[in-house]
């Protein structure tokens, strides 16, 4: 099993009436609430987060795309991404990751991917998400009918740029480029990983991973116990569709919180995960059904069913979570050591997934607690769990970087100046 | 009322089909539906069809979202609906549209001024004022958006309406065609309900009455305005009590309204 230390950079300061005096927490969140001398606090605390967690051995440190959002303050997951790039050396960069449909043209991810691959010699896992409705519809005015196609042209368009050795001319529905010729080249050849973060209900996105040989990672903030069907669902199409069972092929978020006993576990994680699920989680239904952004095959699959497909969207109607519901439905896995190895070792039989991302700080946890949280979980929980799976192989995680391409040394220019 | 109106499927010769509500006696009269879509049991198509030959096409993407792939702008959208007339064999006729369907009414209007020879908009959509916000009826909840629709939602036909949206032998298909319809609309709505209209308006020539409804809490009924501006010699009425689903809510006065225009 492989651990990615996920970092969401939530704003930490939301007013604890934010639930009462505001309709979401995304799109149209009052802009007055925020203080950028927090956020230069916020985002140098958080790149330290990132920054410790390559020192202490993760396998990935992750970033993702977020728009208008007070809980996800990265619009732009590949200047965090190029920060890391130069401060880490471990860990394998994950951009969970560029929105392809927000980018005119989308050439312009292959290009930034490019670049953070050649400045971490190599490192670059790339995602490719739809995006949410949040952050494609409503804050950067998508249409539902086409967002989708828009988003897979837009892939295609990515792959094929990586890919050809000459100049080529793409005449697409969306995107009409004379002359595509993306220069810098990715290291990683034939292209980095790909992982496609989805919301866990969409049939189509999970047939198009296994067609392509993509990683599916179902990003919930609802815990395992309640992933299970979707991964269940996520496996059926694996197998329908003839591709090995391999747990590489996919990747689950799960917040998790280790202290000295399971009473502990309250004592220092309660207030930061009522933060994240009540204020955090404060999205107006509105934005979240939006008409469309599911497709009719996976909006009818889930209405006969009677499955609230995608978890998030049903929750969020709902009224306050406790912290109580957060340990019991496992949203949070949290407690001793042992009480969390067994409960990731249960997570790994339960959705057999080989990559595990980890919010290890959430809400508005100090910095002094994700470190804490950050180490134990490295030194206590990890090595128990390192084993599992390693019977299969990982093509969906970047292979040593070739002679040559590991990264220069850093801070040469330090201390010379005069 | 004895139901006059059928449904038939046309080819088309860009490969398409075209579903058409049609029947009744009298000069044609086409009608472009609003979000909701259209049945043969219409109440308002059902009373003008005792003077006109109606011919309700379908809009592309309802019965089908594929077909949307071929409607990439407003444009695809009007030369649809004249193969749809090109194959009715309708050549010059009276329009009225409604919301949705009363924009694309407007933007037939304006493609081709001299084929209609009456236009009527009830309630049309397709501009924008920011002085004058619109509700964002794809951020709204279907259930809080409902009693903006109507002066009075508590009444027999908004009671009625709720009904066959969420219920009818299979609920779960019934959502889905709504989704279509929602979906289709969404295409030439969102992000912001302008594919430059306004600029085209100029070129409408036929006589043409703006219908709304005095407490539509969808679109104002500021928007009458625009529009009244914006087609030369065009007249503005609006009905007391009557919200943005004009035809359900004062189907009467509707039908004499625009009767009177079409006849005048």
């Amino acid at each position: 099993m492989k651990f990615h230390w996920f970092h969401l950079m939530p704003y930490p300061d939301l007013p604890d009436d934010f639930r009462e005096k505001n309709r979401s927490v995304w799109v149209d969140v009052d802009p007055k609430l925020y203080d950028p001398m927090v956020g230069n606090q916020a985002y140098n605390d958080y790149l330290d987060q990132l920054e410790y967690a390559d020192q202490l051995g993760y396998d990935g440190i992750c970033v993702n795309e977020h728009h208008q959002n007070a809980y996800g303050l990265m619009p732009s997951p590949n200047i965090m991404a190029a920060a890391l790039a130069r401060r880490t050396s471990q860990s394998k960069i994950v951009v969970m990751g560029n929105s392809v449909a927000l980018y005119n043209p989308p050439t312009r991810v292959a290009e930034e991917f490019a670049m953070l691959d050649c400045l971490s010699g190599g490192r670059l896992i790339a995602g490719f998400p739809v995006g949410t409705p949040m952050d494609t519809i409503f804050s950067y005015g998508q249409t539902p009918a086409t967002l989708r196609d828009k988003y897979r042209e837009g892939v295609e368009l990515v792959m094929r740029s990586w890919q050809a050795d000459e100049p080529f001319a793409f005449n697409g529905e969306f995107t009409q480029l004379r002359y595509v010729n993306v220069w810098p080249r990715p290291v990683q050849k034939p292209h980095p990983p790909v992982w496609i973060p989805g919301g866990g209900a969409s049939v189509d996105t999970w047939r198009w991973c296994v067609e392509n040989d993509y990683l599916y990672a179902y990003l919930s903030y609802f815990g395992y116990e309640s992933g299970r069907h979707s991964m269940q669902s996520y496996w059926d199409v694996v197998e329908e569709m003839g591709a090995d069972m391999n747990p590489h092929r996919a990747g689950f978020l799960q917040f998790v919180g280790v202290a000295d006993s399971d009473a502990h576990a309250e004592e220092l994680y309660k207030e930061p995960a009522l933060y994240f699920y009540n204020r955090c989680l404060h999205w107006y239904p509105g934005f979240t059904n939006v008409p469309g952004y599911m497709s009719i095959e996976s909006m009818r699959r889930g209405l006969r069913s009677q499955v609230q497909t995608a978890g998030a969207i049903s929750k969020t109607t709902s009224s306050e979570t406790t912290w109580k519901e957060i340990v019991d439905k496992a949203y949070v896995v949290c407690g001793s050591p042992q009480t969390v190895v067994d409960r990731l070792m249960d997570l790994g039989d339960a959705l057999r997934v080989g990559h595990l991302m980890l919010l290890l700080h959430f809400g508005n946890m100090s910095k002094e607690l994700a470190y804490e949280n950050t180490s134990r979980f490295a030194t206590e929980v990890m090595p128990k769990l390192r084993d599992k799976f390693s019977q299969w192989d990982d093509p969906w995680y970047p292979a040593d970087p070739p002679a040559g391409a590991e990264p220069a040394p850093l801070g040469d220019a330090r201390g010379m100046a005069v | 009322m004895s139901n006059t109106l059928h449904c038939e499927n046309y080819d088309l010769p860009s490969g398409l089909t075209s579903e058409v509500i049609l029947g009744g006696s009298g000069p044609p009269l086409v009608y472009l539906h609003s979000a909701n879509g259209v049945s043969p049991a219409d109440p308002f198509l059902q009373a003008l069809s005792e003077h006109y030959s109606i011919y309700a096409p379908v809009a592309p993407g309802y019965n089908d979202l594929d077909e949307l792939h071929q409607m990439r702008t407003v444009h695809d959208v009007v030369l649809h609906y004249d193969d749809v007339f090109q194959v009715l064999e309708l050549d010059s006729f009276v329009m009225a549209g409604q919301s949705f369907g009363g924009m694309f009414a407007a933007e037939f209007a304006a493609h081709y001024p001299k084929r209609i020879s009456k236009l009527a908009l009830l309630a049309p959509v397709g501009m924008w004022d920011d002085n004058i916000p619109a509700v964002d009826m794809f951020a709204t909840p279907p259930l809080e958006l409902d009693p903006l629709l109507w002066a009075d939602p508590t009444s027999e036909v908004a009671n009625a309406a709720r009904e066959a949206m969420l219920g009818g032998d299979d609920p779960v298909e019934s959502t889905i065609s709504l989704m279509r319809g929602l979906i289709t609309v969404g295409k030439f709505l969102m992000p912001i309900p302008d594919r430059g209209l306004h600029r085209r308006l100029y070129r409408i020539s036929a006589p043409t009455l703006v219908l709304w409804g005095e407490q539509d809490g969808l679109v104002p009924v500021a928007y009458a305005d625009l529009f009244t501006r914006g087609i030369a010699g065009s007249k503005k009425s609006v009905l007391p009590d009557c919200g943005h689903l004009i035809t359900l809510e004062r189907t009467e006065e509707a039908m004499s309204q625009v009767m009177r225009h079409f006849s005048a």
